[in-house]
């Protein structure tokens, strides 16, 4: 287990007019080897939870432990945090904005020294973190990291995190503000560093689409609580409520729930872009192999007959679809 | 009437110590009054640089750029061609000034020496555009990201513009900030005539312009309706752009060997094509 929370409590200037609960009774295990993406309104508290993981907030109610690292309200004994820290790296959300040194190479050698890494080990290190970040460690060590571009700023900002090789890594937001190619990028990189530098991953997103292709496991924060932490394809089925929590579906089971209403059951794994795909090959060529064995047509041409179908609109209105292939109707 | 015209209009930075870096290399684009037109294209592709342009933040290197009919480059002009252009950037928290709501979104007709009762006016009128008019005693800053980009509309609202330019100004929102964003904007364009530019990375975003225009390395590589536009998938992405996710799904499907149509563009489009085909 990497991560055990349990009734992990917090509320924001506590006893003053300001008051405000921002977890309530949260309990949540993460394994070692778990891609979790965190989803949840704005407010809903997944920022203040992961604060805690990081030792950024003390913990006021409850406990949690990360590996051998326990935290509770206790003052004593002391949390370790710069091991903790070591442990469990942090990507804020635009991380380039924390650059600051005056070269690519002691950017991110600036986390490792704080943390008290040995000094002969830290060129090796930064070395290893640009390369794995897909930097070029002569080429890009000497420069600042004020004249590279957007995508390769978070890749330094982030190369500074995984300098220490956490063994869990979160990100909140990695991909906000990048263009479709630089989101592509971050994207692979996260799939690259949970395979080879850091086994587990905690992301925070707000793009729904995205974070279904990636993650394993998606756990939905909602009013200072832990509203859904289920399978994905029984999270999906309950769009009504998740939309209630103002958040979105990915476009996947969106189409997938539609077809439903009207007749086409895909399967409830549909849960991204990838599992919609698979279904509706699968389907489309059982439907095809009927269609072949009703007429004795044969494999793989669509027989001349047109049938007409009747569609169910989602509106409810129906209409009347001349099919360019005979099917087996809705 | 023709709100924007650019002749060759070419723009280079010049980089210290390594000479001059050509943003803009040659564009040449017409957009009329009332359009809405999203500005597609990966980053440096040159669309900050030309939406800054239009007013007037930059001039150009080479070239002629008219709003209206005026010369971006006559000094006389400037002012006036600012009213016309309003501009929404990408960070909302940068462009709040006031720490009240009504305060911030009177300061651009403050700055032009507007008449106070008219002020209020224009005031009035911009926040109702926006949909925050409840909000008008309130500050700012402990708002969502969404409502602070609709008062940063409202401010430029109040200078009363013709051409409204948002630069990547939905990219730092969550999903329902996005759409307040965008349905203030197509408001705008639909039930005020206003010329709208918009500028963004979510191609979904992009669907819901009249025309989209691609930016590749500094030029025009695309410029049509959204459909044809999206017909070149396989040219947008060799530009590092995507194409919106129902498409890709039936391209995806079409490769994978099943006759569906793949000129589609939004959901719905892909909901009745499964629906006739599975």
């Amino acid at each position: 287990m990497s991560i055990t929370v349990k009734n992990l409590s917090f509320t924001y200037s506590r006893k003053t007019p300001y008051e405000k609960a921002a977890l309530k009774d949260v309990d949540l295990v993460v394994n070692d080897g778990d891609f979790v993406g965190i989803i949840g309104h704005t407010g809903s508290g997944k920022s203040t939870f992961l604060q805690h993981i990081n030792g950024l907030i003390r913990v006021e109610e409850g406990e949690i432990e990360v590996f051998d690292i326990r935290m509770t309200n206790k003052r004593r004994p002391k949390v370790d945090l710069k091991r903790l820290r070591s442990e469990v790296g942090m990507v804020f959300q635009y991380p380039e904005y924390q650059l600051f040194e005056e070269s690519v190479e002691k950017d991110i050698a600036f986390g490792a020294k704080n943390l008290g890494m040995a000094k002969e080990k830290i060129s090796d290190a930064v070395k290893e973190a640009m390369e794995m970040v897909g930097l070029d460690y002569e080429t890009y060590r000497k420069r600042s990291p004020f004249d590279l571009s957007g995508g390769e700023k978070r890749r330094v900002a982030i190369a500074g995190v995984i300098v220490m090789k956490p063994k869990i890594l979160i990100l909140d937001e990695p991909t906000a503000g990048l263009d479709p190619e630089g989101k592509n990028s971050i994207l692979t990189l996260i799939t690259r560093l949970k395979e080879n530098f850091c086994p587990t991953i905690i992301v925070v997103s707000h793009d729904i689409d995205e974070i279904t292709r990636y993650a394993t496991r998606i756990v939905v924060f909602d009013g200072g609580k832990i509203a859904y932490d289920v399978p994905m394809s029984e999270l999906f089925e309950k769009e009504d409520e998740l939309r209630k929590m103002g958040l979105e579906i990915p476009l996947a089971v969106r189409v997938r729930n539609r077809l439903r209403e009207r007749g086409i059951d895909l399967g409830k794994d549909v849960v991204n872009v990838e599992t919609l795909i698979g279904a509706a090959i699968k389907r489309y060529a059982l439907k095809d192999s009927k269609t072949n064995e009703n007429s004795g047509g044969p494999n793989g041409v669509i027989c001349g007959e047109v049938q007409e179908r009747v569609c169910i609109e989602s509106d409810n209105s129906v209409y009347i679809d001349a099919g360019f292939e005979g099917g087996d109707g809705i | 009437m023709t709100a924007v015209k650019l002749d060759n209009v070419k723009f280079e930075y010049s980089v210290y110590g390594s000479g001059a870096n050509r943003v803009l290399d040659g564009i040449d684009l017409q957009i009329e009054e009332g359009e809405f037109v999203a500005l597609v294209g990966h980053n440096g592709s040159g669309k900050s640089t030309l939406a800054k342009l239009l007013n007037v933040l930059l001039t150009p290197t080479e070239g002629k750029i008219s709003i209206f009919g005026m010369d971006t480059s006559d000094d006389d002009l400037i002012f006036e061609i600012r009213k016309r252009v309003g501009m929404v950037f990408q960070n909302p928290d940068n462009q709040m000034i006031a720490s009240i709501v009504e305060d911030d979104v009177a300061f651009g007709p403050e700055n032009l020496g507007v008449p106070r009762d008219e002020i209020i006016r224009r005031v009035d009128w911009a926040l109702e555009k926006v949909g925050m008019s409840d909000m008008r005693r309130s500050t700012p800053f402990k708002m969502s990201g969404g409502q602070k980009q609709r008062i940063a509309i409202a401010g430029v609202l109040a200078i009363r513009p013709d051409i409204m330019v948002l630069d990547e100004s939905t990219a730092m929102l969550d999903p329902q900030g996005r759409r307040e964003v965008l349905s203030v904007a197509k408001k705008l364009n639909k039930e005020d005539g206003m010329t709208v530019i918009l500028i963004t990375h979510f191609m979904d975003e992009a669907l819901e312009a009249d025309r989209i225009i691609v930016m590749d390395g500094g030029k025009i590589a695309i410029d049509g309706a959204p459909r044809e536009v999206f017909r070149e998938s396989s040219k947008l992405k060799e530009m590092g752009l995507g194409v919106p996710i129902a498409k890709d799904v039936a391209e995806r499907l079409f490769e994978n060997g099943l006759p569906i149509d793949t000129d589609i563009l939004n959901e719905e489009e892909l909901i009745d094509r499964l629906c006739q085909l599975l």
